[in-house]
């Protein structure tokens, strides 16, 4: 007899899985453990019935379905699936913002003749974001009229742009607007892609009027013809952005409240973010003031950090304070107390 | 709990597809895919979403579980609600292509030539498009 361990041997219901059914099971670690005790065999079985039998990896289709729907099962646990229900909301309100922002970015900005003559220019245009501008234009004017999936493609296309621009002007030497604005956008355009399927009554409602707010703001009936004519006199512009937006969340949020519905409340809560970040130039220079010069990049990288956990933690605590509201209804449901008024019903005698 | 909003379509198709039979997973997809010629094409994760929320309204309830090819099929079927829940909404649709349908034939024989003199502009008024539920489950 030997003193040695036995060696390990493998699981025969894990030596008869295949790499894709063994692939599946790793993503849907994503889903609370006792539901994935609970349902995985028949959620693995689904999704293997539907793919080609030959395939070795789960296509990113699933892989986003199975988080998509780990988010869920978890967010229900915990009593906020409010957060999920609002998610078109605040797209909505985010493309609008965006829509206002590019309307003025472009007329005032990028298509205004610079009052710096030595600055370089891309032909018509001060900077390569007019191209981006022009995106969100034509993505915000359409929205009312198309598909939610056509405007979310179009958006993730713009947003993608986006992104690329740093590298597209690093590459071309071409000048691009300044990342103060280009995050705050990009962190608007990701949440638009939560758009509806379907163009509500609010899309329709906002689109003229972020149209207006755009073409009036980017005006030339300023007092001081020569005021937003470049990207680093826009701080305030864009402050303004956020605080119209905030203001317009909580509006939303009100109406919604009276309604006993709660999706305002986490729109507002989503929009914290892409809000902060477009007020972190003002909101820097008061928290990182220092006499006679311009902060540094790093105070504004970090006033961004902050504004991000802000935002974070924020959401975190909503979501906290929902789930202990949940688990409290449910030990009263469990205990048999009504868990509304607290009434505990009189067991009935016998007989 | 029958719900007393409009049902979203892929919600209206899951219980369409579960009114005949009870069925699993896969079967339900397949289903919806070809009630709706195609268009609705739900991913398990969703459906699993769609189908934990119908058994929390009471629409939809597990029936029984059976083992094929090694893979668990949980199979599940349409409650009392649910068949109530359904039928409501059937009526509803079933009252808007109605009258959809009566003010299109309106509309035809106001177009078509009757050889009469012509209906005075202005008068008649556009039906109203029946206002149908879409999105997601």
């Amino acid at each position: 007899m030997s003193d040695q361990p036995p060696a390990a041997t493998p699981d025969p219901a894990d030596a008869a899985q295949t790499p894709l059914e063994r692939r599946y099971r790793r993503l849907l670690r994503v889903y609370p453990a006792p539901y994935r005790a609970d349902r995985a065999d028949e959620i693995v079985g689904t999704y293997l019935d539907l793919v080609d039998p030959r395939r070795r990896w789960p296509s990113p289709g699933d892989a986003l379905d199975v988080l998509r729907g780990g988010l869920h099962e978890r967010l229900r646990g915990y009593g906020a699936l409010g957060l999920l229900a609002a998610l078109p909301l605040a797209a909505s309100l985010a493309l609008h913002t965006l829509l206002a922002l590019s309307a003025f970015l472009l007329v005032r900005v990028e298509l205004a003749t610079p009052p710096v003559p030595e600055l370089p220019t891309v032909g018509p245009v001060q900077t390569l974001g007019a191209v981006v501008w022009l995106g969100w234009l034509v993505v915000g004017l359409s929205a009312p009229l198309l598909p939610g999936r056509w405007t979310r493609r179009a958006a993730l296309a713009v947003v993608l742009l986006t992104l690329a621009l740093p590298a597209a002007a690093g590459l071309t030497g071409q000048p691009r607007p300044p990342l103060l604005v280009l995050v705050p956008t990009t962190a608007l355009g990701l949440v638009t892609l939560a758009l509806p399927a379907e163009p509500g009554r609010l899309t329709r409602i906002l689109t003229p009027l972020a149209a207006g707010v755009g073409a009036v703001a980017s005006g030339a009936w300023w007092d001081d013809a020569d005021r937003y004519l470049m990207y680093h006199s826009t701080p305030e512009i864009l402050a303004a952005a956020g605080e119209l937006l905030v203001a317009l969340a909580v509006a939303v949020a009100l109406r919604y409240t009276v309604n006993g519905d709660d999706r305002g409340l986490w729109a507002t809560l989503l929009l914290a973010v892409p809000a902060g970040l477009l007020t972190v130039q003002p909101l820097t220079k008061h928290l990182w003031a220092h006499p006679g010069g311009s902060p540094s990049w790093g105070a504004y990288a970090g006033t961004s950090v902050l504004v991000v956990l802000a935002g974070g933690l924020l959401l975190a605590a909503m979501i906290a304070s929902r789930a202990a509201r949940h688990r409290a209804v449910r030990r009263r449901l469990a205990s048999g107390v009504c868990p509304t008024c607290g009434h505990r019903p009189v067991d009935e005698p016998a007989g | 709990m029958a719900p007393s909003t409009p049902l979203r379509e892929p919600t209206f198709l899951i219980l369409t597809a579960l009114a005949r039979e009870p069925l699993h997973g896969y079967g339900i997809i397949s289903e919806v895919a070809a009630l709706s010629d195609g268009r609705v094409s739900l991913r398990p994760g969703t459906l699993y979403g769609a189908l934990d929320r119908l058994t929390d309204d009471g629409l939809v309830e597990p029936d029984h579980e059976e083992i094929v090819d090694g893979r668990l099929r949980r199979y599940y079927r349409l409650t009392e609600a649910g068949s109530a829940a359904l039928a409501a909404e059937t009526e509803r649709l079933r009252r808007n292509v109605e009258a959809a349908s009566l003010r299109l034939r309106d509309r035809a024989e106001k177009a078509a030539p009757t050889g009469g003199p012509e209906p005075r502009g202005g008068l008649v008024r556009p039906a109203r498009r029946p206002r149908i539920a879409g999105g997601t489950a």
